[in-house]
């Protein structure tokens, strides 16, 4: 598996960037994304007879999650193929920075997350944080067994790209993994009851998953489980 | 049993955990392996809710982090960027934790807690050990924050043990000793707790189990 205490020791000098390339990724992810959505908003109108813009303010979460729930199965499986191609196009624009190599589809996503969370400590971008965390929920999406998942993933990608409006768009992809989430204990009211908590319950997922893997592999490499013995035995 | 106590205080030694993950150590002793899972589950499960005295919180961790860098050399202006940023990610997380109510950090800093530990220092000077006694103002402060909390605390450091039976204190303590590849629970002025000896004993299973 792809080291982060290599990674830092190699490639430190090429964190900024590194972080330049993850602004273009932005961007691309954002043309990819909103052209999808204009299909969608089309599906929609046909749907429901009302128009509206998935992702955007003017959307109240409720109606979101109902609008998705409706979609057909071709819409679905299109919103699937563009997550289904992003490891792959993360990694082939950070490895025009690092060399990098990952066999099989789920250590491509470990590695980018694990990437992605080293970008954050490293410039303390919390853009890249809330990503990062979102990348979290697509790689839950295919443990899920909810219908959909994908999508309510997406939609939360395109909600904080559009809107950097991350506690909606975390609540939204939580929503979408909700029977993966580590944390799904806690979920007891609904979605769009209290947002903030569903967000939260992501993030702290990630958290324990990803965030605490990246700190152990680079703290302890670096000596701070024996700090804290010496101190102690002060 | 059921237990009179709805919070716990988890000891430094086991709270950075908390943070860390042992999956990718290398080389992974029963210790380690044991303090993560029990620290992890406590937390996370939230059963009991865990307080954090201001002190570890905001100095502890910050100064274990400071050693770690005086004395490993760490000088990379990266390096410390991303040590910087752990500290305030550390921080983030707990206050998410917060947010769902695992945790709660508590002023450590306030005149009852402050002179509890005075008090107890007093005991320890006036029964022989005050050399010992001066290294030990943070575990002071800690006892008199779960005193003042009505808090157990839970820990893996044997000077605890020592603390409680020298100062005569009434506080709770849970001391999980991991030793020669056995872990055993050492429990004084509480009871048996099922929920704290389930998840030690969980702890203990997984880790046979993974060696």
């Amino acid at each position: 598996m792809f080291s982060a205490v290599r990674l830092v020791n190699s490639y430190s000098d090429r964190f900024d960037e590194m972080e330049r390339r993850v602004d273009v990724l932005y961007k691309e992810l954002k043309k990819r994304v909103d052209g999808l959505l204009m299909d969608l908003a089309a599906e929609v109108e046909e749907v429901t007879g009302f128009a509206i813009e998935i992702g955007s303010l003017d959307i109240d979460l409720r109606t979101t999650v109902s609008v998705l729930e409706r979609m057909g199965e071709s819409y679905y499986r299109r919103a699937k193929a563009i997550l289904d191609e992003f490891p792959e196009y993360f990694l082939r624009e950070l490895g025009r920075s690092i060399r990098l190599s990952a066999r099989s589809f789920e250590e491509k996503i470990d590695v980018v997350l694990k990437i992605m969370h080293i970008l954050y400590l490293a410039g303390g971008r919390e853009d890249v944080y809330h990503l990062n965390v979102l990348l979290y929920a697509y790689k839950l999406a295919y443990k899920s067994r909810i219908r959909f998942a994908s999508l309510f993933v997406l939609t939360g990608i395109a909600r904080f790209l559009k809107t950097k409006d991350y506690v909606l768009a975390h609540a939204l992809a939580a929503y979408g993994v909700r029977d993966v989430l580590p944390l799904r204990d806690r979920l007891v009211e609904e979605v769009w009851e209290n947002p903030g908590v569903w967000s939260t319950v992501l993030q702290l997922s990630y958290d324990y998953e990803v965030g605490s893997l990246v700190n152990g592999e680079l703290l302890v490499a670096w000596g701070f489980l024996e700090a804290i013995s010496e101190e102690e035995a002060l | 049993m059921s237990t009179p106590f709805s919070s716990m205080i988890l000891d430094t030694n086991l709270l950075v955990y908390t943070f860390i993950s042992t999956k990718v150590f290398q080389r992974r002793s029963l210790e380690e392996e044991v303090k993560a899972c029990i620290a992890r589950e406590l937390l996370y499960s939230g059963k009991l809710k865990v307080l954090i005295p201001s002190l570890v919180a905001e100095v502890e961790l910050r100064r274990a982090l400071s050693r770690m860098v005086i004395t490993r050399g760490i000088t990379n202006q990266k390096k410390l960027m991303i040590l910087s940023n752990t500290i305030k990610y550390m921080k983030d997380t707990l206050n998410r934790m917060m947010k769902l109510g695992m945790c709660e950090i508590v002023d450590s800093w306030n005149a009852e807690i402050l002179r509890r530990a005075a008090g107890y220092y007093n005991r320890l000077a006036g029964s022989g050990v005050k050399k010992w006694a001066k290294g030990k103002h943070q575990d002071l402060i800690i006892l008199a924050t779960a005193e003042q909390y009505n808090a157990i605390i839970l820990t893996t450091d044997y000077d605890f043990l020592r603390l409680i039976d020298l100062t005569k204190s009434t506080v709770p303590l849970y001391f999980i000793e991991i030793e020669r590849n056995k872990v055993n629970i050492i429990r004084k002025n509480i009871g048996a707790v099922a929920y704290i000896d389930d998840v030690v004993r969980m702890c203990k299973r997984k880790d046979k189990k993974h060696k």
